[in-house]
C-alpha cells in the first residue's frame, strides 16, 4: 500500500516537472528565408504556391490561343483588356488580386495585349485629370474623353468543393477565367486550373 | 485538530479572494454599460492579451468589443485569429488533459463552445455585410456550412437547433446575391432548426422567414412544397420575388444586452474517514435579468417590430448541460488524485499531509469561461423599401426600468434588387446587477481523526 502511494506521489512530481520544462521550451523564436518558388504547404489553405500555380497556367494558357491572332487580323491592332470582376465562390477569404496580378504583368509583358486601368484605377486617374484641368500648364495638361476603351473584359471565378471525415479532408479548388468580348459579349477564351489537396489535421498537440 | 480549522479558515478566504474569469471581466462590462468602447477594449487588453491559454476567448471578446465600437474590420481580423485558434485547439492536448487532472480546468486553452464556433461565423457575416463586402460574407456563409458538417458528423444529428440563427443569415446572403436554389436550401434548413428548437430553446419561427420560404418555393417552382407552406403558416399574401426586385431590402440586427456568465458552484467536506478536505468546484450558468421586452421600427411611413432570432441564453445553458457530465468526471478523478497524494504526505508526515491537501483544495476552482461579450438574444427585421435614402428609428423597449431608448440611424442608402445592412449592440445598465455566486456548501465541523 505504501509503496503504491509512494509511485502515486513520484508520478506527480514528475509529471509537474515534465509541464514546467515544455512551458519553458516554448519561447524562442527561429527565422529562415526560403525561395519564392518553394512550396510549403501549412495549413492546407489556399497559399502563394496555389497562386503561382493559377497565374503560371492561365498565362501559359492565354497567350498561345488564336484569340489575339485573330483580333490581330481583324481589328490590325492589340487587344485591350480590362480586369473585370474575380468572384470568390470559395470557403476561403482568397487574395484574387496576386495571380490577377501576375497575369496582368504577363500580358502586358509579352508586348501582345494592352491593358486598361480598372474601374477604381480609373476614378483615381479622372480625378488626376481634373486637377490637372484647373493646375496644369496648357502643354502638359491631358485632355479628358480621351481614354482608351477596352475590347475584351476578364472575369472568373474561384469555386471549391470540401469533403470530410474525422480528421481528414479533401479540398478541390477550380478557377475559372473567362475573357468576353465587349463589343458583342463572346467568349474568346476559357481558362481553367484545378488543384486537389488531402489535408490530415492533428489529432493531438502538446 | 485546530491548525486543521484554522488553515479551513485561511482556505475559505483564499479561495474568495481568487478571482476566476467571470470575475474580472466584469471590470470591462461596466466600461460597456457606459458606452466607452475604447476603455473597454483596453481594459481587455490589459486583463487577457497575454494569457496564451485564454487567447481565444481574448480574440472573441475583442471581437465583439470592437463591433460594438462599429469598427467592423478590425473585429473581422480578431475574430479571424479566434477561429484559426480554436481549429488549432481541435486537437487534444497531452499537456493541457494531464494537467488539467492534476489541477483544474482553468489551465486548459478555453477551445470555445460548439455554438460559439457557429455565432463566431454569424457576427464574422455581419461584418462583412456592414463592409459590404457581400462575396466575402458568402465565404463565411460557406465555412459555417462546412463547420455544422463537421460537428453534425460527430454528434451523429441531422439537424441542430444550434443552426437556426446562422443558417437564416445564411440564406439572406444569399438571396441577396440572388442565388435562389443556395437561399432556398439555406431557408429549409433554418426552418427546420427553428422548429426542432421550438421548446428547448423557447424561439419561435420568424415571420420573415416564413415569408421567404414561401417567396423561394414559389420562385423555384416548387408548388408542392408552396402548398405545404401556405397551408402549414396559414399565409396567403406574400410579395414575390419580381415584386421585390424593383424593391431593396433594410436588414436590421439589434443585439440585446449580454450573454449569462459562469459562476463556480463550489462544495468543501472534510471526510469522516480519513479527515481529508475535499472540495469540488463545478461552473453554473447565471442568465442576466433581461435587457429588452422588445424593439420597435420606424422607417419612412412603415413601422413595425424586431423578431427574435436567436437566443444566446438558451444556447449557453444547453451547451453547459451537455459538458456537466465530463467537467464533473474531470472534477472526481482530480479529488482521487489528490486524496492519494495527500494520503502518502500523510504517511511520511503530518504536515506535509495537510499542506498538500490544503493546496489540492485551493486549486480547485471552477473554469468560469465563455464569451460574455455575446448579447442575450438577437432581433432582426427585413423591411423591403422603394430605392432611396431613409433615416431609421428603433424604440427599445426596456423591460427593466420602462425607460425606453430610442435610437436613431440616418443615411441609409436602399437600392433596388439588393439589401442594406444595419447592426447594432444595445446593453442596458442594468447587465451587471448579477446575482452573487451561489453560496459555498461547507462541511467542515464533522468529527474526524487523522489518519
Amino acid at each position: 500500500m505504501n509503496n503504491q502511494a509512494m509511485i502515486t506521489l513520484r508520478t506527480f512530481q514528475v509529471l509537474v516537472i515534465c509541464l514546467a520544462l515544455v512551458a519553458l521550451t516554448a519561447c524562442s523564436k527561429k527565422v529562415t528565408r526560403i525561395d519564392v518558388e518553394e512550396t510549403k504547404d501549412l495549413s492546407g489553405d489556399w497559399n502563394d504556391t496555389d497562386s503561382r500555380l493559377v497565374s503560371k497556367e492561365m498565362i501559359g494558357d492565354v497567350l498561345s490561343r488564336p484569340w489575339i491572332a485573330d483580333f490581330v487580323q481583324k481589328s490590325g491592332k492589340k487587344p485591350a483588356v480590362i480586369v473585370g470582376e474575380i468572384r470568390n465562390l470559395s470557403h476561403e477569404h482568397i487574395a484574387v488580386g496576386t495571380f490577377v496580378g501576375d497575369m496582368e504583368r504577363e500580358l502586358i509583358n509579352s508586348g501582345r495585349v494592352d491593358f486598361v486601368a480598372s474601374k477604381t484605377e480609373r476614378e483615381e486617374v479622372r480625378e488626376e485629370r481634373t486637377d490637372q484641368d484647373l493646375h496644369a500648364s496648357e502643354q502638359t495638361r491631358k485632355a479628358m474623353g480621351e481614354e482608351y476603351g477596352a475590347d475584351y473584359m476578364l472575369k472568373g471565378s474561384i469555386n471549391t468543393i470540401i469533403d470530410s471525415e474525422g480528421d481528414e479532408q479533401v479540398k478541390y479548388y477550380q478557377v475559372d477565367l473567362t475573357l468576353i468580348s465587349l463589343a458583342d459579349n463572346r467568349k474568346s477564351w476559357v481558362g481553367q486550373k484545378k488543384i486537389k489537396k488531402f489535408i490530415e489535421k492533428n489529432k493531438l498537440r502538446l | 485538530m485546530c491548525l486543521r480549522e484554522l488553515c479551513t479558515v485561511l482556505l475559505m478566504a483564499a479561495v474568495c479572494g481568487c478571482a476566476g474569469y467571470s470575475a474580472t471581466i466584469r471590470s470591462v462590462e461596466q466600461q460597456l454599460v457606459v458606452q466607452n468602447y475604447p476603455a473597454a477594449l483596453a481594459m481587455l487588453e490589459k486583463l487577457y492579451a497575454n494569457s496564451s491559454r485564454d487567447a481565444v476567448l481574448y480574440n472573441l471578446n475583442k471581437g465583439m468589443l470592437l463591433r460594438m465600437n462599429g469598427d467592423y474590420s478590425a473585429s473581422n481580423t480578431a475574430l479571424e485569429t479566434a477561429k484559426q485558434l480554436m481549429e488549432r485547439l481541435d486537437a487534444i492536448s497531452v499537456t493541457e488533459q494531464t494537467s488539467s487532472l492534476l489541477i483544474n480546468d482553468q489551465v486548459k486553452s478555453y477551445e470555445g463552445e460548439m455554438f460559439e464556433k457557429l455565432v463566431l461565423h454569424f457576427y464574422k457575416i455581419l461584418n462583412y455585410l456592414a463592409l459590404g463586402k457581400k462575396d466575402e460574407a458568402r465565404v463565411e456563409v460557406l465555412q459555417a456550412d462546412q463547420r455544422l458538417k463537421e460537428i453534425k458528423q460527430q454528434l451523429s444529428r441531422d439537424v441542430l437547433p444550434e443552426e437556426a440563427g446562422v443558417r437564416y443569415l445564411s440564406g439572406i446572403v444569399f438571396e441577396d446575391l440572388g442565388e435562389w436554389s443556395d437561399a432556398m436550401i439555406a431557408y429549409r434548413k433554418a426552418y427546420a432548426a427553428y422548429k426542432h428548437g421550438l421548446d428547448g430553446f423557447k424561439l419561435s419561427i420568424p415571420y420573415s422567414l416564413k415569408l421567404a420560404l414561401l417567396r423561394l418555393a414559389d420562385r423555384q417552382g416548387l408548388y408542392d412544397e408552396l402548398a405545404q407552406f401556405t397551408q402549414e403558416f396559414g399565409i396567403q399574401q406574400w410579395e414575390t420575388i419580381a415584386e421585390r426586385q424593383t424593391k431593396g431590402e433594410l436588414v436590421i440586427v439589434v443585439n440585446s444586452g449580454l450573454a449569462p456568465v459562469k459562476l463556480p458552484n463550489s462544495a468543501t467536506v472534510i471526510s469522516p474517514s480519513s479527515g481529508q478536505l475535499i472540495r469540488i468546484s463545478v461552473p453554473v450558468y447565471v442568465t442576466r435579468p433581461i435587457a429588452v421586452s422588445g424593439v420597435n421600427y420606424q422607417v419612412a411611413d412603415q413601422q413595425g417590430q424586431l423578431e427574435m432570432m436567436e437566443i444566446v441564453d438558451s444556447l449557453a445553458l444547453k451547451a453547459l448541460e451537455r459538458n456537466m457530465p465530463s467537467i464533473i468526471a474531470r472534477a472526481a478523478a482530480r479529488q482521487a488524485i489528490k486524496y492519494q497524494a495527500t494520503k502518502q504526505g500523510n504517511q511520511e508526515n503530518a504536515a506535509l499531509g495537510l499542506l498538500v491537501n490544503i493546496g489540492g483544495a485551493l486549486l480547485e476552482q471552477a473554469d468560469t469561461r465563455s464569451w460574455t461579450t455575446l448579447p442575450q438574444s438577437i432581433y432582426m427585421a427585413r423591411i423591403a423599401l422603394d430605392p432611396g435614402t431613409y433615416n431609421l428609428s428603433l424604440n427599445i423597449v426596456s423591460s427593466y426600468d420602462g425607460n425606453n431608448q430610442t435610437l436613431d440611424v440616418g443615411g441609409l442608402e436602399v437600392r433596388a434588387g439588393k439589401n442594406t445592412y444595419q447592426s447594432l449592440h444595445w446593453i442596458p445598465p442594468n447587465v451587471t446587477n448579477l446575482p452573487g455566486s451561489p453560496r459555498e456548501y461547507t462541511r467542515v465541523n464533522a468529527t474526524y481523526g487523522i489518519r
